[in-house]
């Protein structure tokens, strides 16, 4: 009987320790993490920061991006599995698109795109032909405005 | 159309630039990210916001 009523604060202590261990490994990383197809507002994501890679400072290290006027998104992709996966663009309805900017009723595509790798820091510049350096090809129709530089 | 090939491009940190009209206040954007042909619920981390105009 004494063994018993030792047995199970142990028990009910491996089973927290469990559920506490389970609970960090499933903890999302800092940061705003959605699915996709779940919409963000830009005003309610004022507070969100990058900090190592700070868009804003690698930014202006690059001549490339300088002069670039306009909406800046950053996110990470979390994908499964061992392939990858592609986001589809449609240059005459950007609501149709996999990624998009809207205003009001007007959606917009991106205009240009970046690649920072977490392990170097670096910014792998994108155009309107390839992803700087990633094997990250546009395919189809390059992006229609070619007004960024001004 | 992008294509990710590449299993490691994953935790690589992707800006992306929109030129849009002045008048889109910040108040009024929304950003949105959805892949439709591949059903398995892929999850992406939004790490900024806003750059100036």
């Amino acid at each position: 009987m004494a063994s018993n009523c030792i047995k199970l604060p142990l028990s009910l202590a491996s089973a927290l320790l469990f559920l506490a261990t389970a609970a960090l490994a499933q903890a999302p990383p800092p940061g705003d993490v959605r699915r996709l197809g779940q919409p963000i507002s830009l005003a309610s994501s004022s507070t969100l920061t990058v900090t190592r890679e700070d868009p804003q400072a690698w930014r202006s290290g690059y001549p490339e991006f300088k002069n670039i006027k306009g909406i800046l998104v950053a996110f990470r992709l979390q994908f499964k599995g061992t392939y990858g996966f592609s986001f589809g663009t449609d240059y005459e309805d950007a609501s149709k698109s996999d990624i998009a900017l809207r205003c009001g009723n007007r959606w917009f595509n991106f205009d240009k795109m970046a690649a920072v790798n977490p392990e170097t820091g670096r910014a792998q510049i994108g155009s309107s032909q390839n992803a700087g350096g990633v094997p990250l090809p546009w395919r189809g129709r390059p992006p229609v405005r070619h007004d960024l530089y001004r | 159309m992008i294509f990710i090939d590449e299993t490691g491009f994953q935790n690589h940190l992707l800006v992306l630039f929109f030129d849009i009209p002045a008048d889109c206040g910040r108040e009024n954007l929304v950003f949105s990210i959805t892949q439709e042909r591949d059903k398995v619920k892929h999850t992406f981390r939004f790490d900024a916001g806003l750059a100036s105009r």
